[in-house]
Protein backbone atom coordinates (compact mmCIF):
# COMPACT_ATOMS: atom_id res chain seq x y z
CA UNK A 1 0.00 0.00 0.00
CA UNK A 2 1.25 3.82 -0.56
CA UNK A 3 0.81 6.59 1.62
CA UNK A 4 1.93 9.13 -1.06
CA UNK A 5 -0.69 11.33 -0.08
CA UNK A 6 0.84 11.85 3.50
CA UNK A 7 1.65 14.93 4.26
CA UNK A 8 4.91 13.82 6.06
CA UNK A 9 6.07 12.00 2.95
CA UNK A 10 8.13 13.45 0.40
CA UNK A 11 6.30 15.19 -2.77
CA UNK A 12 4.83 13.13 -5.63
CA UNK A 13 7.85 11.62 -8.09
CA UNK A 14 6.83 11.45 -11.56
CA UNK A 15 8.67 9.21 -14.26
CA UNK A 16 9.39 10.25 -17.53
CA UNK A 17 10.73 8.06 -20.77
CA UNK A 18 12.21 9.96 -23.52
CA UNK A 19 12.42 9.04 -26.99
CA UNK A 20 15.75 6.68 -26.36
CA UNK A 21 13.89 5.13 -23.87
CA UNK A 22 16.16 7.15 -20.80
CA UNK A 23 13.86 7.24 -17.29
CA UNK A 24 13.50 10.35 -15.93
CA UNK A 25 12.24 10.77 -12.19
CA UNK A 26 11.14 14.58 -10.94
CA UNK A 27 8.89 15.65 -8.09
CA UNK A 28 5.50 16.54 -9.52
CA UNK A 29 5.90 19.79 -9.16
CA UNK A 30 9.04 20.05 -11.88
CA UNK A 31 6.55 18.25 -14.10
CA UNK A 32 3.63 20.83 -13.74
CA UNK A 33 5.90 23.39 -14.62
CA UNK A 34 4.99 21.59 -18.07
CA UNK A 35 0.93 22.46 -19.23
CA UNK A 36 1.37 18.89 -21.33
CA UNK A 37 2.54 16.82 -18.53
CA UNK A 38 0.20 18.70 -16.00
CA UNK A 39 -2.48 17.70 -18.05
CA UNK A 40 -1.71 13.92 -18.48
CA UNK A 41 -0.39 13.39 -14.96
CA UNK A 42 -4.46 14.84 -14.30
CA UNK A 43 -5.45 12.24 -16.58
CA UNK A 44 -3.73 9.15 -15.70
CA UNK A 45 -2.07 10.12 -12.15
CA UNK A 46 1.59 9.77 -11.30
CA UNK A 47 1.79 6.03 -11.10
CA UNK A 48 2.30 5.31 -14.95
CA UNK A 49 5.67 6.31 -16.30
CA UNK A 50 4.90 8.74 -19.46
CA UNK A 51 6.46 8.97 -22.49
CA UNK A 52 7.63 11.29 -24.33
CA UNK A 53 8.50 10.47 -27.75
CA UNK A 54 9.75 13.09 -29.73
CA UNK A 55 12.43 14.56 -26.98
CA UNK A 56 16.01 12.80 -26.43
CA UNK A 57 17.45 12.24 -23.28
CA UNK A 58 19.93 15.14 -23.79
CA UNK A 59 17.34 17.49 -24.41
CA UNK A 60 14.55 16.42 -21.52
CA UNK A 61 17.53 16.60 -19.48
CA UNK A 62 18.15 20.29 -20.15
CA UNK A 63 14.21 21.00 -20.21
CA UNK A 64 13.74 19.40 -16.77
CA UNK A 65 17.13 21.17 -15.73
CA UNK A 66 15.20 24.45 -16.30
CA UNK A 67 11.59 23.35 -14.81
CA UNK A 68 13.51 22.24 -11.49
CA UNK A 69 14.98 25.30 -10.89
CA UNK A 70 12.04 27.33 -12.10
CA UNK A 71 9.93 25.42 -9.31
CA UNK A 72 12.31 25.89 -7.00
CA UNK A 73 12.37 29.75 -7.31
CA UNK A 74 8.53 29.56 -6.83
CA UNK A 75 8.84 27.91 -3.29
CA UNK A 76 9.98 29.87 -0.04
CA UNK A 77 12.26 28.67 2.50
CA UNK A 78 12.66 30.56 6.34
CA UNK A 79 16.23 29.40 6.46
CA UNK A 80 16.80 30.94 2.74
CA UNK A 81 16.80 34.27 1.13
CA UNK A 82 14.04 34.13 -1.60
CA UNK A 83 15.83 34.09 -5.39
CA UNK A 84 15.60 37.64 -6.74
CA UNK A 85 14.33 38.13 -10.27
CA UNK A 86 18.35 39.24 -11.57
CA UNK A 87 19.96 35.89 -10.23
CA UNK A 88 16.63 34.48 -12.12
CA UNK A 89 17.60 36.41 -15.59
CA UNK A 90 21.36 35.38 -15.31
CA UNK A 91 20.08 31.70 -14.80
CA UNK A 92 18.24 31.74 -17.85
CA UNK A 93 20.92 34.03 -20.03
CA UNK A 94 23.38 31.22 -19.06
CA UNK A 95 21.03 28.48 -19.76
CA UNK A 96 19.94 29.39 -23.34
CA UNK A 97 23.34 29.96 -23.93
CA UNK A 98 23.88 26.80 -25.60
CA UNK A 99 24.94 25.75 -29.36
CA UNK A 100 21.83 26.51 -31.95
CA UNK A 101 21.69 23.39 -32.65
CA UNK A 102 20.41 22.65 -29.14
CA UNK A 103 18.71 26.05 -29.04
CA UNK A 104 16.44 24.50 -31.97
CA UNK A 105 16.33 20.76 -30.37
CA UNK A 106 14.84 22.64 -27.31
CA UNK A 107 12.50 25.23 -28.80
CA UNK A 108 11.14 22.31 -29.95
CA UNK A 109 11.18 20.41 -26.86
CA UNK A 110 9.20 23.60 -25.20
CA UNK A 111 6.72 23.45 -27.70
CA UNK A 112 5.82 20.17 -27.37
CA UNK A 113 5.41 20.14 -23.56
CA UNK A 114 3.83 23.55 -23.69
CA UNK A 115 6.53 25.43 -21.30
CA UNK A 116 5.51 29.37 -21.65
CA UNK A 117 8.77 30.71 -20.22
CA UNK A 118 10.78 28.32 -21.18
CA UNK A 119 9.53 29.10 -24.60
CA UNK A 120 9.33 32.64 -24.88
CA UNK A 121 13.27 32.46 -23.52
CA UNK A 122 14.04 30.62 -26.39
CA UNK A 123 12.05 32.48 -28.93
CA UNK A 124 14.10 35.66 -28.07
CA UNK A 125 17.36 33.69 -27.44
CA UNK A 126 16.64 32.70 -31.33
CA UNK A 127 16.01 36.14 -31.95
CA UNK A 128 19.21 37.53 -30.59
CA UNK A 129 20.84 35.01 -33.24
CA UNK A 130 19.41 36.02 -36.56
CA UNK A 131 19.46 40.05 -35.33
CA UNK A 132 21.96 42.15 -37.32
CA UNK A 133 22.00 39.17 -39.93
CA UNK A 134 20.79 39.19 -43.54
CA UNK A 135 18.77 36.40 -45.04
CA UNK A 136 20.82 34.46 -46.81
CA UNK A 137 22.97 34.05 -42.97
CA UNK A 138 19.94 33.61 -41.64
CA UNK A 139 19.13 30.21 -43.98
CA UNK A 140 22.44 29.35 -43.68
CA UNK A 141 22.04 29.54 -39.79
CA UNK A 142 18.68 27.83 -39.33
CA UNK A 143 19.24 25.41 -42.80
CA UNK A 144 16.48 26.68 -44.53
CA UNK A 145 15.79 26.04 -47.86
CA UNK A 146 15.53 29.30 -49.68
CA UNK A 147 12.57 28.79 -51.90
CA UNK A 148 12.30 32.40 -54.01
CA UNK A 149 12.71 32.06 -57.56
CA UNK A 150 15.24 35.16 -58.71
CA UNK A 151 12.29 37.34 -59.63
CA UNK A 152 10.37 37.49 -56.18
CA UNK A 153 13.34 38.12 -54.34
CA UNK A 154 14.37 40.93 -56.64
CA UNK A 155 10.86 42.11 -56.00
CA UNK A 156 10.50 41.85 -52.31
CA UNK A 157 14.10 43.63 -52.21
CA UNK A 158 12.69 46.10 -54.53
CA UNK A 159 9.46 46.71 -51.76
CA UNK A 160 11.08 46.41 -48.40
CA UNK A 161 13.48 48.94 -49.66
CA UNK A 162 10.69 51.47 -48.75
CA UNK A 163 9.16 50.08 -46.35
CA UNK A 164 10.26 50.36 -42.47
CA UNK A 165 8.53 49.69 -39.45
CA UNK B 1 18.79 15.52 -34.39
CA UNK B 2 20.19 14.86 -38.14
CA UNK B 3 22.37 17.64 -38.59
CA UNK B 4 21.97 20.20 -41.13
CA UNK B 5 17.89 19.64 -40.83
CA UNK B 6 15.83 22.90 -40.68
CA UNK B 7 14.19 22.73 -37.53
CA UNK B 8 12.86 25.66 -37.06
CA UNK B 9 10.14 25.27 -39.59
CA UNK B 10 8.71 22.47 -37.88
CA UNK B 11 7.25 25.06 -35.37
CA UNK B 12 3.89 26.26 -35.48
CA UNK B 13 3.01 29.70 -36.83
CA UNK B 14 2.57 31.60 -33.59
CA UNK B 15 6.13 30.54 -32.88
CA UNK B 16 7.60 31.90 -35.40
CA UNK B 17 5.98 34.96 -35.18
CA UNK B 18 6.90 35.09 -31.47
CA UNK B 19 10.59 34.90 -32.32
CA UNK B 20 9.86 37.57 -35.52
CA UNK B 21 7.96 39.95 -32.22
CA UNK B 22 11.89 39.99 -30.19
CA UNK B 23 12.90 41.81 -33.15
CA UNK B 24 10.45 44.44 -33.32
CA UNK B 25 11.59 48.17 -33.23
CA UNK B 26 14.17 46.52 -36.10
CA UNK B 27 12.92 47.39 -39.56
CA UNK B 28 16.02 46.15 -40.95
CA UNK B 29 15.98 42.90 -38.87
CA UNK B 30 12.25 42.37 -40.08
CA UNK B 31 12.96 42.74 -44.10
CA UNK B 32 15.65 40.36 -43.23
CA UNK B 33 12.80 38.11 -42.04
CA UNK B 34 10.73 38.39 -44.35
CA UNK B 35 13.48 37.51 -47.29
CA UNK B 36 14.25 33.96 -45.42
CA UNK B 37 11.63 31.81 -47.20
CA UNK B 38 7.94 32.10 -48.49
CA UNK B 39 6.77 30.73 -45.37
CA UNK B 40 8.02 33.66 -43.07
CA UNK B 41 7.36 36.17 -45.75
CA UNK B 42 3.70 35.54 -45.40
CA UNK B 43 4.33 35.82 -41.62
CA UNK B 44 6.22 38.71 -41.14
CA UNK B 45 3.54 40.82 -43.95
CA UNK B 46 0.54 39.51 -41.53
CA UNK B 47 2.38 40.76 -38.45
CA UNK B 48 3.44 44.22 -40.25
CA UNK B 49 1.25 47.12 -38.09
CA UNK B 50 2.91 49.86 -38.93
CA UNK B 51 3.84 51.53 -42.76
CA UNK B 52 5.66 54.82 -43.17
CA UNK B 53 6.97 55.71 -46.25
CA UNK B 54 9.33 58.51 -46.77
CA UNK B 55 9.76 60.51 -50.10
CA UNK B 56 9.70 57.24 -51.95
CA UNK B 57 9.45 58.81 -55.29
CA UNK B 58 7.63 55.57 -56.23
CA UNK B 59 4.13 55.50 -57.99
CA UNK B 60 0.77 55.11 -56.68
CA UNK B 61 0.33 51.61 -58.05
CA UNK B 62 3.98 50.74 -56.56
CA UNK B 63 2.40 51.98 -52.94
CA UNK B 64 -0.86 50.39 -53.61
CA UNK B 65 1.17 47.10 -54.54
CA UNK B 66 2.64 47.22 -51.08
CA UNK B 67 -0.40 48.25 -49.71
CA UNK B 68 -1.90 44.92 -50.63
CA UNK B 69 1.23 42.84 -49.07
CA UNK B 70 0.39 44.09 -45.42
CA UNK B 71 -3.32 42.99 -45.00
CA UNK B 72 -2.75 43.79 -41.27
CA UNK B 73 -1.57 47.14 -41.19
CA UNK B 74 -3.00 49.29 -38.56
CA UNK B 75 -0.86 52.46 -39.57
CA UNK B 76 -0.16 54.32 -42.80
CA UNK B 77 2.11 57.17 -42.89
CA UNK B 78 2.92 58.62 -46.14
CA UNK B 79 5.14 62.01 -46.19
CA UNK B 80 6.04 63.46 -49.31
CA UNK B 81 8.57 65.71 -47.68
CA UNK B 82 6.82 68.53 -49.09
CA UNK B 83 7.08 71.76 -47.74
CA UNK B 84 3.88 73.16 -45.47
CA UNK B 85 2.89 76.20 -47.41
CA UNK B 86 2.02 79.02 -45.47
CA UNK B 87 -0.37 81.86 -46.28
CA UNK B 88 1.70 85.07 -47.14
CA UNK B 89 -0.92 87.77 -46.56
CA UNK B 90 -3.99 85.28 -46.59
CA UNK B 91 -2.74 84.43 -49.82
CA UNK B 92 -0.22 81.12 -51.03
CA UNK B 93 1.84 81.95 -53.31
CA UNK B 94 2.25 79.94 -57.08
CA UNK B 95 5.22 78.31 -56.07
CA UNK B 96 3.72 76.56 -52.49
CA UNK B 97 0.27 75.81 -54.48
CA UNK B 98 1.98 73.88 -58.15
CA UNK B 99 4.03 71.08 -56.80
CA UNK B 100 2.93 68.54 -59.70
CA UNK B 101 5.84 66.53 -59.93
CA UNK B 102 5.59 65.31 -56.38
CA UNK B 103 2.28 64.30 -56.69
CA UNK B 104 2.67 60.31 -55.65
CA UNK B 105 -0.03 58.65 -53.20
CA UNK B 106 -3.38 59.20 -55.09
CA UNK B 107 -6.21 56.90 -56.05
CA UNK B 108 -4.48 53.60 -56.70
CA UNK B 109 -3.26 53.31 -52.99
CA UNK B 110 -6.15 54.60 -50.98
CA UNK B 111 -8.53 52.19 -52.92
CA UNK B 112 -5.84 49.45 -52.02
CA UNK B 113 -5.74 50.64 -48.05
CA UNK B 114 -9.49 50.54 -48.69
CA UNK B 115 -9.68 47.34 -49.53
CA UNK B 116 -7.38 45.87 -48.16
CA UNK B 117 -6.36 47.14 -44.38
CA UNK B 118 -9.86 46.30 -42.89
CA UNK B 119 -8.11 47.36 -39.21
CA UNK B 120 -6.67 50.77 -40.29
CA UNK B 121 -6.70 52.96 -37.19
CA UNK B 122 -4.59 55.40 -38.55
CA UNK B 123 -3.81 57.52 -41.86
CA UNK B 124 -1.42 60.26 -41.93
CA UNK B 125 -1.61 61.45 -45.86
CA UNK B 126 -0.89 64.98 -45.02
CA UNK B 127 0.84 66.81 -47.95
CA UNK B 128 -0.33 64.53 -50.13
CA UNK B 129 -1.70 66.74 -52.85
CA UNK B 130 -3.24 64.05 -55.11
CA UNK B 131 -5.49 63.15 -52.12
CA UNK B 132 -8.82 64.48 -51.74
CA UNK B 133 -12.47 63.55 -51.22
CA UNK B 134 -12.79 61.03 -54.04
CA UNK B 135 -9.82 58.79 -52.74
CA UNK B 136 -10.92 58.90 -49.35
CA UNK B 137 -14.24 58.20 -49.74
CA UNK B 138 -12.32 54.46 -50.05
CA UNK B 139 -10.94 54.77 -46.03
CA UNK B 140 -14.52 55.44 -45.70
CA UNK B 141 -15.95 52.65 -47.36
CA UNK B 142 -13.67 50.06 -45.66
CA UNK B 143 -12.20 50.68 -42.62
CA UNK B 144 -14.00 50.38 -40.39
CA UNK B 145 -11.85 50.99 -37.04
CA UNK B 146 -10.66 54.22 -38.42
CA UNK B 147 -9.67 56.56 -35.61
CA UNK B 148 -7.08 58.98 -36.35
CA UNK B 149 -6.61 60.79 -39.62
CA UNK B 150 -4.76 63.08 -40.84
CA UNK B 151 -4.77 65.07 -44.40
CA UNK B 152 -3.81 68.41 -43.48
CA UNK B 153 -2.60 70.36 -46.80
CA UNK B 154 -4.59 68.33 -48.87
CA UNK B 155 -5.98 70.73 -50.70
CA UNK B 156 -8.63 68.58 -52.66
CA UNK B 157 -10.21 67.82 -49.31
CA UNK B 158 -13.66 68.87 -48.81
CA UNK B 159 -17.02 68.94 -47.29
CA UNK B 160 -17.71 65.26 -49.07
CA UNK B 161 -14.84 63.75 -47.17
CA UNK B 162 -16.10 64.44 -43.37
CA UNK B 163 -19.44 63.33 -44.50
CA UNK B 164 -18.25 60.14 -45.77
CA UNK B 165 -15.93 59.42 -43.28
CA UNK B 166 -18.62 60.63 -40.49
CA UNK B 167 -20.90 57.58 -41.98
CA UNK B 168 -18.15 55.29 -42.12
CA UNK B 169 -15.72 55.54 -39.72
CA UNK B 170 -18.12 56.12 -36.49
CA UNK B 171 -15.31 55.34 -34.13
CA UNK B 172 -12.95 58.56 -35.07
CA UNK B 173 -11.37 60.30 -32.39
CA UNK B 174 -8.75 62.59 -33.90
CA UNK B 175 -9.50 64.67 -36.96
CA UNK B 176 -6.45 66.84 -38.37
CA UNK B 177 -7.96 69.30 -41.74
CA UNK B 178 -5.13 71.89 -40.68
CA UNK B 179 -4.93 73.59 -44.15
CA UNK B 180 -7.76 71.99 -45.91
CA UNK B 181 -9.40 75.81 -47.16
CA UNK B 182 -12.47 73.69 -48.58
CA UNK B 183 -14.26 72.29 -44.91
CA UNK B 184 -16.79 74.10 -43.77
CA UNK B 185 -20.17 73.90 -41.37
CA UNK B 186 -21.78 71.79 -44.01
CA UNK B 187 -18.93 68.98 -43.73
CA UNK B 188 -18.06 69.76 -40.20
CA UNK B 189 -22.10 69.01 -39.17
CA UNK B 190 -22.49 66.46 -41.37
CA UNK B 191 -19.24 64.89 -39.53
CA UNK B 192 -19.70 65.49 -35.87
CA UNK B 193 -23.57 64.17 -36.39
CA UNK B 194 -22.32 60.90 -36.81
CA UNK B 195 -19.01 60.82 -34.73
CA UNK B 196 -19.76 61.97 -31.41
CA UNK B 197 -16.29 60.38 -30.01
CA UNK B 198 -14.12 62.40 -31.81
CA UNK B 199 -11.49 63.89 -28.91
CA UNK B 200 -9.13 66.00 -30.66
CA UNK B 201 -9.69 68.54 -33.85
CA UNK B 202 -7.09 70.72 -35.58
CA UNK B 203 -8.56 73.18 -38.11
CA UNK B 204 -5.38 75.52 -38.58
CA UNK B 205 -5.96 77.78 -41.59
CA UNK B 206 -9.43 76.74 -42.29
CA UNK B 207 -10.45 79.91 -43.88
CA UNK B 208 -14.64 78.37 -43.87
CA UNK B 209 -14.68 76.99 -40.57
CA UNK B 210 -16.31 80.03 -37.53
CA UNK B 211 -16.46 79.83 -34.36
CA UNK B 212 -20.09 78.37 -34.60
CA UNK B 213 -18.61 75.35 -36.08
CA UNK B 214 -16.35 75.07 -32.92
CA UNK B 215 -19.16 75.72 -30.70
CA UNK B 216 -21.50 73.07 -32.72
CA UNK B 217 -18.54 70.66 -32.70
CA UNK B 218 -17.78 71.23 -28.92
CA UNK B 219 -21.76 70.12 -28.29
CA UNK B 220 -21.73 66.85 -30.29
CA UNK B 221 -18.67 65.54 -29.10
CA UNK B 222 -18.71 65.20 -25.05
CA UNK B 223 -15.12 64.02 -25.01
CA UNK B 224 -13.82 66.72 -27.20
CA UNK B 225 -10.85 67.91 -24.92
CA UNK B 226 -8.63 69.88 -27.96
CA UNK B 227 -9.48 71.89 -30.85
CA UNK B 228 -6.42 73.54 -32.68
CA UNK B 229 -7.55 76.56 -35.19
CA UNK B 230 -5.90 79.69 -36.15
CA UNK B 231 -7.10 82.07 -38.61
Amino acid sequence: MHFQGSPNMAEKRVKLISSDNDEFEVDEAVAFESETLRNMIQDTGTNVPISIPNVSSDILAKVLEYCSYHAETMETHDDKPPITDAQIREWDADFVDVHPATLYSLILAANYLNIKNLLDLICQAVANNIRGKTAVEIRKILHIQDDFTYEEEMEIRRETKWAFD
Amino acid sequence: MVKGQDLINLLQDETLVEIMKYLDGRGIDRDAYSLVCKRWRTLESACRHFLTLDETGQSDAYLAKLVQRFPNLRQVCVDEGLPVPVPINGRLSHRQTLCPHMMRIGEGALIAIGQGCHQLRLLNVSRCHQVGDVELSNIAQGCLPFMHVDVSVCQNVGDTNLATLGTGCPLLKEVIYSHCRKISEVGLGQLVSKCQTIESSHMVYCSCVTSTDIATMSACCNSLNKVVVEK
